[in-house]
């Protein structure tokens, strides 16, 4: 048996638990919970970025994504891999998530932690979000060819693949090189 | 099923073979309903509800597993777990009601005679309601992983076990509102049980009961928090809340034992 107990008791109204193919689906997992899920065990230490106009202009253009960066949610792991929360719009509503990047460069994983659609939660399901395990910023990470789709949630799919993309733009631009 | 409802998800890499893993996950739920419902006489459990002193009963295997538990787990946490208090929620109207009354009923009268055959003692009113759920469930994945499953979660309201290579996230219901739910962490392999009064609370005669019973005192318990248990399999899971509930005691010695942990939820009052 593995368990892992959460950092906190927190809040999730009623819906998708324990059946997250159900239409209703709103979840909504803290920034700690997220960060112990990716770095179990590890320090994290909140690390804003500042971006310039011409890496924003950057991020948009190889990812598409409008929706202003927040570079303040960025924290640096102890043994430096980087946490990353951002928030793309899924179909209607917004989707916040985390990105964890390894020290190497490679994507740890991603987690959704506010959903309140009432379709397209099958992002939510690991198998889907597994598939950015492993890539990097030179992946296109492109939906239908490096991620798959899923029917029925294809908004949501495409839009968090652009937003992980962004990120990972912007960590090629931006975190990489940070000491 | 089982009083409650039973979801089961399957992670199969050949979709026929998925339903079929599902089907006997269901199957498997299905036959410890036939064996161990109280409200069925001719259950295993409705024969021994009628068995005479000294007569001998053949039980199916799987009834004799969880009576073996049941008097393990009895042993092992002191009679704060007994599956015999059935006189007192039949008399709160949980169960049917007997046809005589029984005094003192106690899983401790019975005794294995051979491998799958029982005898009482005394006269003896069973109710596996506080263990055939968790055991239920641990008899699915068993099935579903017979049938080549990778993983799954089989869900017997609140009763749940997962397997394979994927970790769950838990949910809690907040014992003070049960629409309410409370992330209480990620499961991989393994089960989790949770006991409250929440819902099986009600008036009898002026005094509230529920069907958690202290078997010390035969009272119904009053309390107001949830006791939830996370163990590898989920009939310890499921009996193990009871002897926390019970105790009280998050840290009940007996938790140790079976590698289980414990977890009270108060009931809060609203906030936003």
């Amino acid at each position: 048996m593995k368990w892992t107990p959460a950092a906190s008791l927190a809040l999730v109204p009623v819906a998708a638990v324990l059946a997250p193919a159900v239409a209703e689906a709103k979840i909504y997992v803290s920034v700690e919970d997220t960060q112990q899920r990716l770095f179990p065990g590890e320090r994290l230490i909140l690390n804003p970025v500042a971006l310039t106009e011409a890496q924003r202009e950057r991020m948009r253009e190889l990812s598409s994504v409008r929706e202003p960066f927040r570079g303040e949610r960025v924290w640096k792991s102890e043994k430096g891999g980087w946490f990353i929360v951002d928030e793309v719009v899924g179909k209607h509503e917004m989707v916040k998530y985390a990105l964890a990047i390894n020290a190497d460069g490679t994507i740890r994983g991603i987690e959704i932690m506010e959903y309140v659609e009432s379709y397209g939660y099958e992002v939510g399901e690991a198998s889907w979000r597994a598939q950015f395990v492993g890539r990097t910023a030179q992946d296109t990470l492109k939906l239908n060819k490096d991620i798959k789709n899923i029917a029925g949630a294809t908004l949501s799919c495409k839009h968090l693949t652009d937003g992980v993309k962004r990120l990972m733009v912007m960590y090629d631009m931006v975190l990489k090189g940070s000491k | 099923m089982l009083g409650t409802y039973v979801d089961i998800r399957v992670d199969h890499d050949d979709a026929a073979r998925a339903a079929a893993a599902l089907e006997a996950g269901f199957a498997a739920v299905a036959r410890v309903q036939r064996c161990m419902s109280a409200f069925d006489p001719e259950s295993d459990v409705g024969r021994i509800n009628r068995l005479a002193v000294g007569d001998a009963l053949d039980i199916d295997p799987w009834t004799a597993d969880v009576l073996r538990l049941s008097l393990e787990l009895h042993r092992a946490s002191g009679g704060l777990f007994d599956c015999g208090i059935a006189p007192e929620l039949a008399a709160w109207g949980m169960l049917p009601p007997a046809p005589s009354a029984i005094a003192g009923s106690s899983i401790t009268r019975l005794s294995f005679a051979a491998a799958g055959t029982i005898r009482v003692s005394a006269p003896l009113r069973l109710d596996l309601g506080g263990i055939a759920k968790g055991y239920a469930v641990d008899r699915a994945a068993d099935a579903m992983r017979a049938c080549g499953a990778r993983g799954g979660l089989i869900n017997a309201g609140g009763d749940l076990r997962v397997f394979g290579p994927e970790q769950e996230a838990i949910h809690l219901r907040d014992p003070g509102n049960p629409a309410r739910l409370r992330l209480a962490g990620w499961l991989g392999d393994g089960a989790c049980a949770t006991s409250a009064t929440y819902f099986s609370r009600r008036d009898v005669g002026g005094h509230e009961v529920s069907a958690l019973v202290d078997p010390r005192n035969r009272q119904p318990m009053r309390t107001r928090r949830s006791y939830s248990v996370f163990a590898p399999c989920c009939a310890v899971a499921d009996a193990l809340t009871k002897v926390v509930a019970v105790s009280q005691d998050a840290h009940h010695p007996c938790l140790e034992r079976y590698d289980a942990h414990a977890l009270i939820l108060e009931s809060c009052p609203e906030r936003p």
